[in-house]
């Protein structure tokens, strides 16, 4: 066995995929971290992060446009739905009318919603039976009155200026169907929600300027989008058979021609799993996702060669590649140990590469905590933690990764429901997951 | 006498220092939004009232937290120590390995032109 392994460190295979596994993120922080400051640099100065470039552009979108449709999607939302709406209420803008739709609940939120019966600027569409998030989602801009459609989930915090920061986004370029926002965690008590706010800037935040830059992002936020009504109906709407509709209508947009901006400065507060039950559920559900995102139209981009494509295609396909070779990796290194083969190869490829990988990682890390101190007070506050991200957090995304990737590919597509999940701390998590028939663990 | 485009820039660069910015950084459009001065529109708040961990009292980290984040870059650390002192490494590695090491940071810190290549070839449909 140690005889074995030893000629394993020595195959040319093993060495490419050890190459690979240590300069796939250097690459990709590299990018990301240039790209992202192309995007910084397009914003001219740090003055504009802060104040709104687009003023003429605003105020030509409020002219044209001074009513704003908010739809909320809503499933066993007692907790925060009450909030939500006020929040959607307050916003900046000459005119607002929220749309919620209560997706068969059970939980009270139909008798929260009741507060909001009779409100001029509410309209509450009621599900006996749940139908999933995707169809309440079209049902709500069906409804909309604007060409102004904004997404928000049930509990989301949105800031004051959102609505005024991205429309103007519409006026700045006719081609813009979607302007999305930036999440921010808000309720961090523990060590992995604190990690899930360092990925939000250093992966979400960083790279998501960076394919801003590049002309294609991989996926608007469900959570907050703002986008234009005639455009998504136009392209079929949420698709109800995908895990991630969010990613799916960001791809088929971009197929079309549209493009989807990503506005920094709209920022939105979110709340994140704090348990690794809800996170691990969570995680299967976006990786599922985009695995069938990419069965959807990864061929098809390749086929018909829309090369603006490329750059998000490759990095989300090599992605899922590169966390099935560090999960293989990791555990032929433990075996290699266990049997005392060392590390098949403590040479410049895993050692030195390793603490590269890490510290150019570190760099993506406190450059997106930089970016996003623009607009968020509180996130410098975990620059003391951010090795966790590289040394813990990369292992468990790849992990949840490897176990849904193959799952994925091996069933076939079905109807997305809402599916819930508790937090141990009292407060519910409110994300759509997919329903039991389409989850395959 | 000074070429055409020069005395151009020369006159945008004595009226508008940001539009010469863009011209020169030859980054992509929008140079119109400098020439936008008004205001900020009173409807429009501008300061940020969402931050991480605003729904904790006292956002700040506990020792704990810190005493956990330290292990971590110590750990960080101790791997590339290990790596670079406690092996048998040949001079050509640490050489290879210097080498690409600079590279990478040279990009990461003054690759802008090769992304922005990719920023000014956007949008092409």
């Amino acid at each position: 066995m140690r005889d074995f392994l030893l000629s394993v460190g020595a195959n040319p295979f093993y060495l490419a995929f050890a190459w690979f596994l240590a300069a796939f993120p250097i690459v990709i922080a590299a990018l990301a971290i240039n790209s992202s400051r192309v995007f910084y640099l397009n914003r001219l100065s740090r003055e504009t992060e802060i104040q709104n470039p687009h003023l003429e552009q605003l105020r030509h979108a409020q002219r044209v446009w001074p009513l704003a449709s908010i739809v909320i999607p809503a499933r066993d939302e007692q907790t925060y739905i009450e909030d939500t709406i006020d929040h959607a209420l307050g916003l900046a803008w000459p005119a607002i009318e929220v749309i919620v739709i209560n997706d068969g609940s059970t939980d009270g939120t139909d008798q929260v919603l009741q507060r909001f019966a009779d409100h001029p600027k509410v309209t509450i569409i009621e599900h006996q039976a749940p139908v999933g998030k995707s169809r309440s989602l079209n049902e709500g801009i069906a409804a909309a009155s604007s060409e102004l459609v904004m997404i928000l989930d049930a509990d989301a915090v949105p800031d004051i200026n959102v609505l005024a920061r991205m429309a103007s986004h519409f006026m700045v370029d006719q081609d813009v169907a979607a302007v999305t926002g930036n999440p921010r965690a808000i309720g961090i008590p523990n060590l992995l929600s604190k990690m899930q706010a360092i990925e939000f800037s250093s992966t979400i935040s960083t790279l998501r300027r960076g394919q801003c830059a590049w002309g294609r992002i991989n996926t608007v936020s469900g959570i907050m989008t703002l986008f234009r009504r005639s455009v998504v109906l136009n392209s079929g709407a949420f698709s109800s058979n995908q895990p991630t509709e969010d990613i799916e209508i960001t791809w088929r947009l971009h197929r079309m021609g549209y493009r989807c901006i990503y506005e920094p400065a709209a920022s939105v507060g979110m709340h994140v799993p704090q348990d690794f039950t809800q996170w691990f559920a969570q995680r299967k559900r976006w990786s599922r996702g985009l695995v069938r995102v990419l069965q959807e139209h990864g061929w098809g981009i390749v086929r018909r060669n829309e090369w603006p494509m490329y750059p998000v295609m490759f990095e989300a396909l090599l992605a899922i590649i590169w966390c099935h070779v560090l999960v293989f990796m990791t555990a032929l290194w433990a075996v290699a140990l266990a049997v005392g083969a060392g590390l098949l190869g403590n040479s410049i490829v895993i050692g030195r590469w390793g603490a590269m990988t890490i510290g150019i990682a570190l760099v993506q890390i406190l450059w997106g905590m930089h970016l996003d101190a623009n607009h968020d007070k509180g996130i410098r506050k975990l620059w003391p933690l951010a090795p966790w991200y590289p040394l813990v957090y990369w292992w468990m995304q790849a992990f949840t990764v490897v176990w849904v990737t193959v799952p994925t590919l091996l069933t076939k597509q079905k109807t997305v429901s809402w599916d819930m999940v508790r937090s141990t701390r009292g407060t519910r998590a409110s994300r759509a997951f997919p329903a039991k028939s389409d989850s395959t663990d | 006498m000074f070429p055409p485009l020069r005395w151009a820039v020369e006159q945008v660069r004595l009226e508008t220092p940001e539009i010469l910015h863009e011209l020169r950084s030859e980054l992509p459009g929008q140079h119109h939004r400098s020439t936008q001065p008004e205001p900020i529109d009173p409807q429009v708040p501008e300061r940020d009232t969402i931050a991480t961990g605003q729904e904790q009292t006292g956002h700040e980290l506990s020792l704990w937290y810190w005493i956990l984040g330290l292990g971590a870059w110590l750990t960080w650390f101790g791997i590339g120590i290990y790596a670079w002192w406690f092996t048998n490494a040949s001079l050509a590695d640490y050489v290879i390995a210097s080498v690409i090491w600079i590279l990478i940071f040279i990009f990461a810190v003054v690759g802008v032109p090769i992304v922005r290549t990719v920023a000014r070839n956007r949008n092409p449909q």
